[in-house]
């Protein structure tokens, strides 16, 4: 029995680019905030979808990777579990939401503590594609690939789903560390740790 | 009167981050939800905070936003009644 299973798209952003199956679509200007360029991406995008500009950074990142991949790789409506990594959860809105109920007059905003939690990324990547499949969000040191690759393998050899949209979305204090990655039964690129270490270091 | 209608359109622009929407586009009777702005259950939860922050108005019951936030109209007018600041 053939478990193999294939990198059928990506998209890697870092602080420089956003590179989307080896092609890099948009480069970073130097002005640009990490979210002035997550922002004209967005504009570019075509996405049409205003709860966009509500998101916290890594729900951008996050929702804008699995976007372009969109164009490659239909998701909607389809069996696609999410299994993603990264190192700092949701630091960047935690602290955000700290700051605002620590002071003289606090005052949580409601619109900031609903992205204290990584894994509303997922929910907004499940709510934009109407995904009703399982989802995962794991914390880890670093991009883990080791991990990864059986946990993703397991997955689909089991018919848990029919592709599987995985990788790291880390967001920290402005930088952008995004690699994910759509993962299917049937591909050329094979779904390795090697493969993917590739990916993310641009080899 | 309109002076508070443009401060709120205003407000609601930018604190629920409508990026999309200018306060031309915003009718003093354009609905605040569903088919008309389309805000969501966290936006309310942001104009309850709002009313409580910039008016002082602190609402005991979240059922009476229904009514109070129907419209930019219905919203100044709570306002301009309850307003302790």
């Amino acid at each position: 029995m053939n478990n193999r299973t294939y990198i059928k798209s990506f998209c890697r952003i870092t602080n420089e680019e956003f590179i989307c199956d080896d092609v890099v679509i948009f480069e970073r200007n130097d002005s640009e905030t990490a979210d002035e360029f997550l922002k004209r991406i967005y504009q570019n995008s075509e996405a049409n979808y205003p709860k966009y500009h509500k998101m916290d950074l890594l729900c951008k990142a996050g929702f804008l990777a699995a976007e372009f991949i969109s164009k490659n790789v239909n998701l909607y409506e389809t069996e696609t579990a999410l299994v993603f990594s990264n190192r700092s959860s949701s630091l960047v809105s935690d602290e955000k939401h700290a700051l605002s109920v620590h002071t003289d007059d606090p005052s949580a905003s409601p619109a900031v503590f609903v992205y204290t939690l990584p894994n509303i990324t997922l929910g907004e990547i499940s709510i934009r594609h109407k995904l009703l499949s399982e989802n995962i969000f794991f914390i880890f040191d670093k991009f883990t690939p080791e991990f990864l690759v059986p946990y993703v393998e397991q997955i689909l050899s089991e018919n848990q789903a029919d592709k599987v949209l995985a990788g790291w979305a880390e967001v920290d204090s402005g930088n952008l560390d995004v690699l994910l990655y759509l993962i299917e039964k049937e591909g050329e690129k094979e779904h390795t740790i090697e493969n993917l270490t590739n990916l993310y270091y641009r080899k | 009167m309109s002076e508070l209608t443009q401060e709120l359109k205003e407000k609601i622009i930018t604190q629920l981050n409508l990026e999309d929407v200018s306060v031309e586009d915003l009718q003093d009777d354009t609905p605040l939800f569903g088919e008309g702005l389309g805000l969501d259950s966290i936006d309310a939860l942001e104009l309850i905070v709002m009313l409580d922050k910039s008016y002082g108005i602190k609402l005991a019951d979240p059922k009476e936003g229904r009514k109070i936030f129907e419209t930019i109209q219905t919203m100044a007018d709570y306002i301009e009644a309850n307003r302790t600041k």
